[in-house]
């Protein structure tokens, strides 16, 4: 009782978009940074186990060397490392969610854009999760500083607050191709772009667009999902998505990329109810929560079904809240912890 | 973003021509007729054709010792470049340079360089002028992951920025510094992570997906070109064979297994394979390719095999410029 789990993906927030559009770039200086305060929020919240996941980059383990675990509030905290290897490429993200599964992991905290994001829900598709922003333009995981989220992490894995008073679950657009390929997923948005390439990943280029499906559909978004967002807002915790065709009579004015904002061009807008498919026909390429990772032939289906069956998503305002309310957080008078 | 078929067709051509000239250059090394050591590019084909195929014959660019890759991408032919690294008088340095200074001024290839670090200053140099000159054109400083621990490649991106020059640093990170791991010489990871110290954009993208490098080229090369300054893209990539010669397995400072996955994200044969499934390339048209191209390599190691070594009284040529002194 009381593990959380650390997965940081060292390729967030690098990616061409500082080029193509106006986003930030975010150093693994910056990371290693996320990634101790999570530790730190967690430990301090009465969480007795920290499992990290090991990458490329080392940033686990520079986050947490030199920290002075003797004299801290983390005396007694078990800090390890997965074994499991590291390649460099997004199915590390995918192993390390499954392994962490296994190991009896309570809560993850997992560092990353959409992408990686999506990439732990491929690898554990309800595990329970506190979503970090380190990516570029995000809409799943939220801003929030990794101090009060490892703090959230650790509050539900110690049992302080309950996991079903403070999150929702997540709703995940499931794809499945007609040519058999294996079954994927999305936890934003999945869209058909024209091309045949999957090049630098990002998306930025109104004109390509062909189809969107939407789960979640929020005005104040950042990227494709701004487009559904914007027409026909459906909110992560409401059922159901948005369908968008693009290329038609309509324009629709929304901020694709960081700092960029392109006239859409589409012909229809519609709600997606759960029960309901969208299939989306090639040649062309799918972007999964932004980035192009799948390229389909002409005439290959994707189906694409939205199911509120993705991670359970924790609210780190509303854990903090909770715990304050049950004055988790005071002290007796003198006294030292 | 994406090309379109006619550059698809010419990124293909491009990193076959790369494939082709290294293989042909490392059979003859093992037969002991190239003097000098030799750097193999093979496996990182896909940065040089990504960027160059976006410049002209006008743009710049500055090599490494890695660096026939760079030329073949650049336009440059086989014939002047196998008799350069057999060191014979035809060959673009006449003989004298050889793998490690082969240039073609006339191609705007300023130069493989013997010195890890050094390409990137004259690199800076060239961007000066363009600038200078105001005549639209840019410069590209190709150098790897272990380059960038280099002083000289301070001083010149901190220069590149400082002046706001047309140039665009272009790192292949392939992950090794001749025989060292990347981890045993700097503390960071990304290459690009050194950018912003700069005061520049910096990029990453897969260097083994040619269409990758060319976005992120075309892109990072419009920037230069529109007066916006410097940027820098690090393509993360792999070289197959040994730090020099032919080895590429059973060596000590890396394992089989790790060549064996990068080896399954070939630039070329993963390339080939998506042309041919989008139709812009036919089983046909691949294999008349390669064949052409190989009977040109055929034909450029006999023109060398043919050609005179330089005589001793050329010895001094085309190493010190003449200059006119006002009396």
């Amino acid at each position: 009782m009381g593990t959380v789990g650390v997965i940081a993906n060292p390729a967030a927030g690098k990616d061409i978009r500082r080029l193509v559009a106006h986003a930030s770039p975010t150093s693994d200086a910056a990371k290693i940074g996320v990634v101790r305060r999570a530790v730190l929020g967690a430990v301090d919240a009465g969480a007795t186990r920290i499992l990290l996941s090991p990458d490329r980059h080392n940033l686990s383990t520079r986050a947490v060397e030199g920290l002075d675990w003797e004299t801290s509030a983390a005396a007694g905290v078990a800090i390890d490392i997965l074994d499991e290897p590291a390649y460099g490429w997004s199915g590390d993200t995918v192993a390390m969610a499954t392994r962490m599964a296994k190991e009896g992991v309570e809560v993850v905290v997992v560092l990353g854009g959409d992408g990686t994001q999506r990439d732990a829900a491929k690898g554990w598709l309800d595990l329970a999760l506190v979503a970090i922003s380190t990516g570029t333009n995000n809409v799943f995981p939220r801003s929030v500083d990794a101090t009060l989220a490892g703090l959230a992490a650790g509050l539900v894995a110690a049992g302080v607050v309950a996991l079903d008073e403070v999150s929702h679950r997540a709703k995940v657009a499931h794809v499945r191709f007609g040519d058999g390929s294996n079954d994927d997923l999305a936890l934003v948005d999945l869209a058909l772009m024209d091309g045949q390439f999957t090049g630098s990943r990002a998306v930025w280029d109104p004109g390509s667009l062909r189809a969107l499906v939407a789960c979640i559909a929020e005005p104040a978004a950042i990227g494709l999902s701004s487009i559904a967002g914007l027409l026909m807002p459906v909110d992560r915790r409401s059922p159901g998505g948005v369908h968008v065709q693009f290329g038609g009579p309509h324009r629709v004015r929304a901020p694709l990329a960081p700092g960029i904002f392109s006239d859409v061009a589409f012909s229809f807008v519609r709600a997606l109810p759960v029960s309901s498919q969208v299939v989306l026909t090639g040649p062309g390429v799918l972007s999964f929560d932004g980035e192009r990772d799948k390229v389909l032939v002409a005439g290959a289906t994707a189906t694409v079904h939205i199911r509120p069956d993705g991670p359970r998503v924790i609210d780190v305002d509303a854990t903090i809240a909770a715990a304050a309310r049950t004055r988790h957080f005071h002290r007796p008078d003198g006294a030292v912890r | 973003m994406e090309p379109n078929p006619d550059v698809l067709r010419d990124l293909h051509r491009r990193m076959v021509r790369i494939r082709l000239f290294e293989e042909a250059a490392g059979k003859l090394a093992e037969a002991a007729k190239l003097p000098g050591f030799l750097h193999l590019y093979v496996g990182e084909e896909a940065v040089a054709a990504g960027v160059c195929v976006n410049l002209t014959d006008a743009d710049s660019i500055t090599s490494t010792h890695r660096g026939h890759g760079h030329l073949v991408a650049k336009g440059g032919q086989f014939r002047p470049m196998m008799a350069e690294l057999m060191a014979k008088s035809t060959g673009y340095c006449n003989g004298k340079g050889g793998s490690m200074h082969i240039s073609s001024l006339e191609l705007g290839m300023l130069g493989a360089n013997g010195i890890v670090g050094a390409g990137s200053p004259i690199a800076v140099g060239a961007a000066f002028t363009h600038k200078y000159r105001d005549d639209g054109n840019v410069a590209v400083a190709f150098f790897g992951d272990g380059a960038t621990n280099i002083g000289a490649f301070h001083e010149a991106a901190n220069m590149a920025c400082a002046l706001k020059l047309p140039i665009v640093f272009a790192c292949e990170n392939n992950e090794y510094g001749e025989f060292t791991r990347r981890d045993h010489t700097m503390a960071i990871t990304d290459i690009v992570d050194r950018a912003q110290g700069y005061g520049m954009p910096g990029v990453i993208v897969d260097g083994m997906d040619a269409v990758a490098v060319y976005e992120a080229a075309a892109e990072a090369i419009a920037f230069a070109r529109a007066g916006k300054g410097p940027t820098l893209i690090e393509a993360k990539t792999y070289r197959f064979y040994n730090h020099h010669g032919v080895q590429n397995l059973g060596l000590k400072y890396r394992p089989d297994s790790e060549v064996e996955v990068w080896k399954q994200r070939d630039p070329i044969f993963t390339f080939e394979a998506q042309l041919e499934d989008m139709g812009v390339l036919t089983v046909d048209r691949r294999e008349a390719l390669w064949a052409e191209l190989r009977a040109d390599i055929a034909d450029a190691i006999t023109f060398a095999e043919d050609s005179p070594y330089p005589e001793q009284d050329q010895i001094l040529e085309d190493v010190y410029t003449r200059m006119e002194v006002a009396r």
